[in-house]
């Protein structure tokens, strides 16, 4: 039972602690995990870290279910996840309730200080999509993929309103090709 | 017909399933980490017709300034705009079942096949998609909120300069960009006034 309090804390924290992504909460992770508790292995962490990428969702989620699961079984993996989901939310309901209640010369504020985020955030997205659309740049194979792609997303309006399938779609069809020996696909 | 407009508004909201599911979804099959999934959330959100795109430009904004999973933030925001507190309880669970099930249900799978080609042109061919519809949300979101003036556009190269080329930490790209725009947004203010 303690062993689940540590748990749920340690992964409040690190959550609390991470800004700007989940990529960014791996080194907290390795601190606790690794060096600090040494609870796991450099190897098994790793391992852990690349299943977070390739699984859908938030990696900082991911990490917590993998994580919890090796430390403590089903009960560890929700215990993490629930740490992870509910430290922050705490925050995010506080400052929604801030945006949204604020009046006088802190609604000035709260609207001057929305305004002024707006094409800071597009930057920051900017960023994300550069860091997606690097690895396709420098692999001249996936280009066909990025403009059939774009042809289907600009042409079909349901694809429009449900990406994922477009995207499901890509990735089944790459495995197809490889398959018929297209191989280069498979270079990560 | 005026009443009729009202009405229709009210019918957009989608149900406490559908929000859980609009989520779910997104959860479930997008690769690629927070910045992909709230901007396919907000996406979403505004296809809905039932949130204005200012409150959801926003919300991306409050995501990305917040601790912790940027996915889990935005979904809270987009149930409680879309549903309210239960609708908010509804998309967070939709944002956070579908890793926690990939997870018990695929890891030893992919544990085992991970070096595997065919994983690899999987994951190849859901990048290059994503890539197009990723970019297509920042395009729109850039025409919204950066490229409407001089000043917001500088503000948004400068930000996304700095955290590609200067390796500036995207919170303190974050926090530094708002602060400039915020004095530069200032000055104008009191230019317009002097005018």
């Amino acid at each position: 039972m303690t062993d689940l309090i540590v748990l749920f804390l340690i992964f409040a924290k690190v959550s609390l602690l991470t800004f700007g992504g989940g990529l960014a909460s791996l080194p907290f992770l390795y601190e606790v995990f690794v060096t600090e508790k040494a609870w796991l292995t450099t190897g098994v962490f790793s391992e852990t870290v690349a299943l977070a990428q390739m699984t859908p969702g938030p990696i900082i989620l991911n990490s917590a279910t993998l994580l919890g699961y090796r430390f403590a079984g089903l009960t560890g993996s929700v215990v993490a996840t629930a740490a992870v989901v509910v430290a922050p939310l705490l925050v995010v309901m506080a400052l929604v309730w801030i945006f949204e209640n604020a009046s006088g010369t802190a609604r000035l504020w709260v609207d001057r200080i929305r305004v002024a985020m707006r094409p800071v955030v597009v930057g920051l997205l900017a960023v994300a999509l550069w860091t997606v659309a690097l690895p396709v740049l420098h692999r001249r194979e996936l280009w066909t993929f990025a403009g059939l792609s774009a042809v289907l997303y600009f042409a079909v309006p349901f694809l429009r309103k449900y990406p994922q399938i477009l995207l499901f779609g890509m990735a089944l069809l790459a495995v197809v090709l490889y398959a018929f020996g297209i191989t280069s696909l498979a270079t990560a | 017909m005026e009443p009729q407009i009202a009405i229709q508004a009210d019918e957009k909201k989608p149900g406490l399933f559908s929000i859980f599911m609009m989520i779910f979804r997104i959860s479930a099959f997008t690769l690629g980490g927070g910045a992909v999934l709230i901007g396919l959330i907000q996406e979403a959100v505004n296809r809905t017709g039932a949130v204005p795109e200012e409150k959801t430009a926003d919300m991306l904004a409050l995501s990305l300034a917040a601790p912790g999973a940027m996915g889990i933030s935005m979904s809270y925001q987009a149930g409680l705009a879309l549903g309210g507190p239960a609708g908010a309880a509804a998309a967070v669970f939709g944002m956070a079942l579908p890793p926690f099930i990939a997870i018990l249900v695929l890891s030893s799978w992919l544990l085992a096949h991970m070096g595997s080609g065919y994983i690899s042109a999987f994951f190849s061919g859901a990048t290059a998609g994503l890539v197009i519809v990723l970019g297509a949300i920042v395009w729109k979101l850039a025409k919204k909120n950066a490229l409407v003036s001089i000043k917001d556009t500088a503000v948004c190269l400068l930000v996304a300069a700095a955290v590609l080329i200067f390796k500036v930490s995207a919170v303190w790209g974050l926090i530094g960009g708002t602060i400039i725009a915020l004095i530069v947004n200032l000055f104008f203010e009191k230019e317009g006034q002097k005018a």
